[in-house]
């Protein structure tokens, strides 16, 4: 048997049989964990409101050596980010990161690769907890979420050749839109698309902003200006990027999808 | 493919209910086939039963035999107020309290985007209609107390901000027979927040 105790975020939370509840958790010491939490649904003193969505817990489990499932023991709350809960725009962005991370974060990571994840997944949910998320702000935080958890595109030179001078904007001959291969993951310069077809074909000022929207740190992005064509450009990117890698589309899109569609965007 | 046998498909369609598994299933499909048959037949008939003689309730939308149910029917009820619910168990949970003498509203289910669920899934339009047509005073907001049902009542609230309704939330607070000490901090503050007049 082995102790654990340590901080986490709540990603999911199944309810299992009478009153016991299985977790998905994000942790700053082994990445994300899955945990059964015995009579969850019960009990007022082990669990007092700690195992919901979004909440940052403190918690205390056993694991048997045989086991990948954590025994959950005891957990206290520390935050629930409740504004979280008060707009459905957060609401939305906030299930979407927490389904990003669940499906994204391996689990049994190393501490030193883990705590800078779970440090940036708090970061995310104290500022999406005080912000209407508009199409600007979920093409953004969803570029930088991919980042975080190592999926990001390569915008500022060619996936093939590695050249930067091809591309436009960079001083270099090519003029107009670029090419953008979704399964390669980045764009690929004239030379090397000769002949070739199968590419998303990109305003180069698009690819300038997603390049400059990942490099910005989370307290910056607020900074950075998207167009109207930009935005449908850059939403098109991203999806068929996140599709293709990840290999499905993910629940909360079709939700989000709802949300930031033109007819609601248009009543709003 | 080979046919099931009576046993393995027994097995196999209890597996499908929520909370049994493997093991489950096979343990009930025993005891039911060691059981006298009149239980065997009651329950696979009450099961018909069920499915054949309920039905939603068109205006509330909780589980009856008869629509409109006897709480929609019931005239000695207050129509100016609408209990809104997830689930007909909540309706029954807040019924069993006898402290609610209005009408109730059965969303079937609460915002959960993890599982696709959205505001199209939920019956949201049915109680804009009913506050739209029915003048109602109040509307009660008793969607659970965790992230979901928060998120839900936040939504039902903005969606009805532009009618002349009193909308509610119900009370957080301290569990009957809780231990402060052993209470989170967050409840513990919204009790303070909640907090009532003992004279």
């Amino acid at each position: 048997m082995v102790e654990l105790r340590s901080e986490a975020i709540v990603l999911r939370v199944v309810d299992f049989g009478e009153s016991d509840r299985i977790l998905h958790m994000l942790t700053p010491c082994s990445g994300r964990i899955t945990a059964m939490a015995r009579g969850a649904k019960r009990s007022r003193r082990r669990f007092s409101g700690a195992l919901d969505l979004f909440h940052y817990v403190s918690f205390q489990g056993v694991r048997s050596g045989t086991s990948s499932m954590l025994r959950l023991e005891q957990a206290s709350l520390l935050d629930d980010f409740s504004g979280l809960r008060t707009e459905l725009s957060r609401f939305g962005f906030g299930c979407h990161f927490l389904e990003m991370a669940d499906r994204l974060v391996p689990e049994g990571m190393a501490a030193p690769d883990a705590q800078p994840l779970f440090d940036y997944a708090l970061s995310v949910l104290q500022l999406v907890e005080s912000k209407t998320i508009d199409l600007r702000w979920y093409i953004l935080l969803q570029l930088h979420s991919l980042k975080a958890f190592g999926l990001s595109p390569l915008f500022h030179r060619c996936v093939r050749c590695g050249r930067e001078d091809k591309l436009p904007g960079s001083a270099g001959p090519v003029e107009g839109k670029i090419a953008f291969h979704v399964g390669e993951g980045g764009v690929v310069c004239p030379d090397c698309r000769r002949g070739q077809e199968g590419f998303l074909l990109v305003h180069a000022g698009t690819l300038r902003s997603l390049e400059q929207g990942m490099s910005l740190s989370l307290d910056q992005l607020h900074r950075l200006r998207l167009g109207g064509e930009v935005l449908e450009e850059a939403k098109e990117i991203i999806e068929r990027f996140q599709h293709f890698h990840l290999g499905l589309e993910l629940k909360t899109e079709s939700f989000l999808e709802e949300i930031l569609s033109p007819a609601r965007r248009s009543i709003a | 493919m080979s046919k099931l046998s009576p046993i393995e498909r027994l097995s196999a369609a209890l597996r499908r209910l929520p909370g049994i598994g493997e093991k489950s299933a096979g343990r009930l499909t025993f005891f039911l086939l060691s059981a006298p048959d009149s239980l065997a037949r009651e329950l696979s008939e009450s099961i018909a039963q069920l499915k054949r003689e309920t039905k939603l309730c068109e205006i509330c939308f909780d589980i009856t035999q008869e629509s409109p149910c006897p709480i929609c029917s019931d005239d000695r009820r207050d129509s100016s107020t609408v209990c809104v619910v997830e689930e007909p168990a909540d309706r029954a949970a807040v019924e069993h309290s006898g402290n609610f003498s209005g009408r109730y509203h059965v969303l079937g289910g609460a915002l959960a985007p993890i599982d696709g669920i959205g505001p199209q899934d939920l019956r949201m339009a049915e109680l804009e209609a009913r506050v739209r047509e029915n003048g109602l005073q109040e509307v009660i907001l008793a969607t659970n107390p965790n992230a979901e049902g928060e998120a839900t009542a936040h939504y039902i609230a903005d969606r009805l901000k532009s009618y002349d309704l009193r909308i509610t939330r119900i009370a957080y607070g301290m569990p009957l027979g809780g231990d402060l000490e052993y209470a989170d901090h967050i409840t513990i503050g919204r009790s303070i927040q909640n907090r009532q007049d003992l004279r």
